[in-house]
């Protein structure tokens, strides 16, 4: 019963964002702090994306300072986004497909550096358009983006984005830790991009539900 | 409100636990208080059998609750309590050491089970000290309805004498007129034949105050005597109904009432408590319960989901750097 109101209520979503950008749709996945489910949330959309809606994905971990998503697919070397950044790999080598249909690019293991690859990244380093032609017509990117408030380049990284998604854990984050989260977006000029939140480990969820 | 409400549902267990622990904190406490011992005296305050319920002149000695009125009233009395004091002493009776005379007031529980009956109930920490307290008020009261009661009996007899008196008083005029009337009608008693009504009224009138004084001193009479047999027995307890101290029972019969009530008011306060302690975390939790408060905040849609999205379904899906690879590169190529 729990795992079909996850199911229908993250596929809504994903409706309700394809409705908005059907091409070139890259989602931000994004949080006030950290443990809200912001990762999770993206790696599951990802797959919801490939699997139930037939779109090709490619889930990119940008959270240089805590990436968890090479451990949970599994992946045994460490290299990712941060070693193609500096030149010692290429994209594709670093590429995994935990799944027919999604790619998944690791953050990496060098990453000490993060400041200088979230730089990078935003002088639009990524080659969204060899990435596109890659995954072929329709599909979605997904990105496990830093927090905003938690991390300083959460707010920075979201610029990769062309939509974000908030994840606000319920019962726990604070209101004002949600508005310093928006003022950090708004700094950086993207609080326009926020388009929906999630409200996660919500008691007596109802499926699919969202409020205007 | 509403979020309270929202509050109170979330953490019920709250409100359970605020009231399991407050109700079992004032059982606990409870039992921390010395047991209380109950001597109960019986008092029997009726106005004998004898007296006449219609003269009104009668002063009203005993209605029951006439008396538990008094008697609530003068166990407040400082002088009261001070010969309480006294007779409890003379008595022998130990006082406990923390054991003040304004206690008293409480100690004491008047009621009436029937009619004319006082029933004198007595509590306090040792046995000895509620019987005696008990058996100081019913010899209290004793005392005091029995000078009553004399005072009573005097005032029957003393109204009694007038009306004896004023009857002789009586007597003696219509005694006088007949004899006045014989003599100025010499052959009224000659017995001529022609009924003489005038003396005829005057012997009947002169008869009735005779027999009249006669019944009241029969009345007087009897009273004295009674009244005298009434005294006697009183002292010995014989007239009226009078039950002496009882010894005290040990109020461990009730004692699972008192803890049911204890506990009662226990789990009310620890209730109330709970949900005083739930309105002030709740009016200061700026957390987020409801997908329409986020939403209010960002201004944007919100989803709600019951939890963390799960990562089962692709936790054991292990993919190889090489094999996607390939798969990137065939892709490519096809392009």
């Amino acid at each position: 019963m729990t795992a079909t109101i996850i199911k229908d209520t993250e596929t809504t979503l994903l409706f309700d964002l394809l409705g908005l950008q059907s091409e070139g749709l890259r989602i931000g996945v994004t949080s006030a702090g950290r443990g809200e489910g912001r990762t999770s949330l993206a790696a599951s959309m990802a797959e919801k994306l490939t699997q139930e809606m037939g779109r090709a994905t490619m889930l990119i971990e940008l959270d240089f300072e805590n990436p968890t998503l090479g451990q949970r697919y599994q992946i045994a070397s460490g290299m990712g986004l941060a070693e193609a950044l500096q030149g010692r790999v290429t994209l594709t080598q670093v590429l995994h497909q935990p799944m027919p249909g999604l790619w998944f690019l690791p953050a990496g293991a060098d990453l000490k550096q993060s400041v200088r690859y979230t730089s990078s990244l935003i002088r639009d380093s990524m080659p969204w358009q060899e990435i596109n032609r890659m995954l072929g017509p329709g599909s979605v990117v997904v990105f496990d983006l830093p927090p905003l408030v938690d991390s300083a380049l959460g707010a920075q990284l979201a610029k990769l984005a062309t939509h974000l998604v908030m994840v606000v854990e319920a019962n726990h984050t604070t209101q004002d830790a949600v508005n310093k989260a928006v003022a950090r977006l708004e700094e950086s000029s993207q609080r326009e991009k926020l388009v929906r939140s999630v409200l996660t480990k919500v008691k007596r969820a109802t499926p699919a539900r969202f409020s205007k | 409100m509403a979020k309270f409400i929202e509050y109170a549902f979330r953490r019920w267990f709250w409100l359970v636990f605020s009231t399991i622990l407050v109700a079992g904190l004032s059982i606990a406490l409870s039992f921390q208080s010395p047991p209380q011992y109950l001597s109960e005296a019986t008092l029997w305050t009726d106005r004998p059998a004898f007296l006449e319920y219609d003269m009104g002149w009668a002063p009203d000695l005993t209605p029951a609750q006439n008396q538990i009125n008094r008697l609530n009233q003068i166990v407040n009395v400082d002088s009261f309590q001070e010969a309480m004091v006294a007779q409890l002493k003379k008595n022998n009776v130990n006082l406990p050491a923390n054991w003040k005379a304004k206690d008293l007031a409480k100690s004491f529980k008047f009621s009436s089970t029937y009619q004319n009956l006082v029933l004198v109930r007595s509590t306090a920490v040792t046995p000895e000290l509620a019987r005696g307290q008990s058996q100081a008020m019913f010899d209290a009261f004793k005392e005091q309805y029995n000078t009553q009661f004399t005072n009573y009996i005097q005032q029957v007899l003393t109204v009694y004498d007038k009306q004896i008196q004023d009857l002789t008083d009586q007597y003696g005029k219509t005694d006088q007129a007949l004899n006045e009337y014989i003599a100025s009608h010499p052959g009224s008693l000659s017995g001529s034949g022609v009924p003489d009504f005038q003396l005829e009224r005057l012997k009947s009138q002169n008869q009735t105050n005779i027999d009249q004084i006669a019944v009241m001193k029969g009345k007087k009479e009897l009273v004295r005597v009674q009244s005298q047999v009434g005294l006697t027995a009183a002292q010995n307890t014989l007239l009226r109904v009078e039950v002496p101290a009882s010894v005290p029972n040990s109020s461990e019969g009730s004692r699972i009432i008192e803890l049911a009530i204890y506990g009662l008011i226990g789990a009310i306060v620890g209730l109330c408590l709970g949900m005083v302690a739930l309105a002030l975390v709740s009016n200061g939790d700026r957390s987020f319960f409801r997908a329409k408060e986020l939403s209010a905040v960002l201004n944007v849609p919100t989803y709600e989901m019951s939890h963390a999205p799960a990562m089962a379904q692709i936790q054991n899906v292990k993919a190889t750097p090489t094999q996607s690879v390939q798969m990137a590169q065939e892709r490519s190529v096809e392009r």
